[in-house]
């Protein structure tokens, strides 16, 4: 914890110092509420509405959770699947880069077109923006598998899905983590463009109504949120990272004189 | 005959690393391969491994055609290549796995009996490089092979832990019976562990000269210092030499 505080100390005080400045500033321009709210409003607008943001933060969370759940397990099948059968992988991986230049704020109508105003059309959403990471980066830790590693499963008789589940797989591990902290990160920006295409709850839902009244500092409490969410999000897969990779990092942390 | 090869050829794209090449070993002896680098020789492991299929020539082993199969042999590469999220223990476990080994073998007692006992929890990165080829050796054992190849296996370690390593392996293989086919760079290893040594040449790879080792009978420690041992590995650097090693 120390050590912690040694490292990032600067970033806390700098952001102190902004929202003081942010605050002052408000208070002596005499800015309008619904142009640029003061912080303290914003607390304020946090603390009176906390009993019925709950719903609105439960029901995006649920979204964003079931929808990378999707997300995850489609990109984990795309790249496994994707190694195993290079000539799949040979048809399908330049249409999945294309896939990612449609821009969701135009895919998104079109989902909502042919499933309707339900869950699945606000998971689909989700689950397009959170497998790509997953997709590309754990096909990227299979295929830098230790060379040497397979010449010695390969010699010794394994099966290919033998090298693939004890050797490749394990190899990936980390770098399916760094893709699914990315999906995590962004499955929170995902459920509130769900959101805005037509819900009845959701912090997407909270953000259209608060714009459109002009309700500012309404609008940034949604945004705070989002950000709580994502940043939550984030740091529950790191610790769950440090958890199954601890063996990896054996290498580097401890050494014996053996 | 335990290995049996005849007029094994292999090319790799135009160039040709073996052509016609034979050779023999018996039921229990530890033959080496000695010869300049790159002269082929891991290329012929992986050919009796069955990692690739030769363009002529025959494997067999106890008298079975293996050309192009895998899973016959025990193998050991010059890297540990150990699976760095698993212990001691789970590594080895793999070379039963691999080879689909039914007996399962108990891993403290090998580890025990291999002077290595109470590393089963261990990770690899917890181990220097001497004892992680210790487990890497392990690991081939349970594989349940009868013929071992290992591919200049001590040739990563310094030279103190690669003489401890080298009277380890020849204390383990006077404990299980294997035929062991070594491929080394160092002359006086092969005539440490060897029953035979074959020297070969540059591409295509061919054998220059056999020696059949006299030391068997003479203790490990006195192996170095009798005369034989000096003219043998004299003779061997003079054929090297010519090959330019």
């Amino acid at each position: 914890m120390i050590n912690w505080l040694q490292r990032f100390w600067i970033t806390p005080v700098v952001l102190i110092l902004g929202v003081l400045v942010w605050e002052l500033a408000v208070a002596f321009f005499h800015i309008e509420a619904w142009i640029l709210p003061s912080p303290s409003a914003i607390v304020l607008e946090l603390s009176q509405s906390l009993e019925h943001l709950q719903e609105h933060v439960l029901t995006t969370l649920r979204i964003a959770l079931m929808g990378m759940a999707m997300g995850v397990t489609i990109g984990v099948c795309f790249a496994s699947m994707f190694h195993l059968l290079p000539p799949v992988k040979k048809a399908f991986y330049p249409l999945i880069l294309l896939s990612q230049n449609i821009p969701m704020i135009a895919l998104a109508p079109l989902l909502v077109v042919w499933f309707g105003f339900g869950d699945f059309p606000k998971l689909l959403v989700v689950a397009i923006i959170c497998f790509f990471p997953v997709t590309i980066s754990t096909l990227d830790g299979l295929a830098q598998t230790d060379s040497m590693l397979l010449t010695y499963f390969r010699m010794s008789g394994a099966s290919r899905w033998q090298q693939f589940i004890k050797c490749e797989w394990p190899s990936a591990l980390p770098s399916f983590f760094s893709g699914f902290k990315l999906s995590a990160t962004y499955s929170v920006m995902g459920a509130v463009i769900a959101e805005w295409l037509g819900a009845e709850k959701g912090l997407g839902k909270m953000m259209i109504i608060a714009s459109k009244s002009y309700a500012t500092e309404r609008l940034f409490v949604a945004i705070l949120l989002v950000v709580g969410l994502s940043l939550g999000l984030f740091l529950l897969i790191t610790i769950l990272e440090k958890g199954l990779l601890r063996k990896y990092e054996g290498r580097v942390n401890e050494t014996q004189n053996l | 005959m335990k290995l049996k090869i005849s007029n094994l050829s292999f090319s790799y794209g135009s160039e040709r690393i073996l052509d016609r090449f034979s050779l023999s070993v018996r039921e229990g002896e530890f033959v080496s391969i000695i010869g300049p680098s790159g002269s082929g020789k891991s290329t012929l492991f992986y050919l009796i491994g069955g990692l690739f299929e030769p363009d002529e020539g025959d494997i067999y082993l106890d008298g079975r055609r293996i050309n192009g199969q895998r899973g016959h042999i025990g193998y050991m590469p010059q890297q540990p290549s150990l699976l760095p999220w698993r212990t001691v223990e789970g590594n080895i476990r793999l070379g039963m796995e691999l080879s689909g080994s039914t007996q399962m073998q108990d891993i403290r007692e090998l580890l025990a009996k291999a002077k290595l006992e109470g590393l089963e929890r261990k990770y690899p990165s917890q181990l220097s490089g001497g004892m992680q080829q210790r487990v890497a050796f392990l690991r081939t054992l349970v594989g349940d092979h009868s013929l071992l190849c290992l591919d200049e296996p001590f040739a990563a370690l310094d030279a103190l832990t690669r003489t401890e390593m080298q009277y380890w392996l020849q204390e383990r293989l006077q404990e299980f019976h294997y035929t062991v086919l070594l491929v080394t760079h160092s002359i006086e290893e092969a005539l440490l562990l060897s029953d035979r040594i074959i020297v070969v040449g540059q591409k295509p790879m061919q054998i220059k000269k056999e020696f059949s080792l006299p030391f068997h009978e003479i203790p490990w420690k006195q192996k170095r210092n009798t005369s034989q041992f000096m003219e043998l590995r004299h003779e061997i650097e003079q054929i090297l030499a010519v090959e330019g090693m």
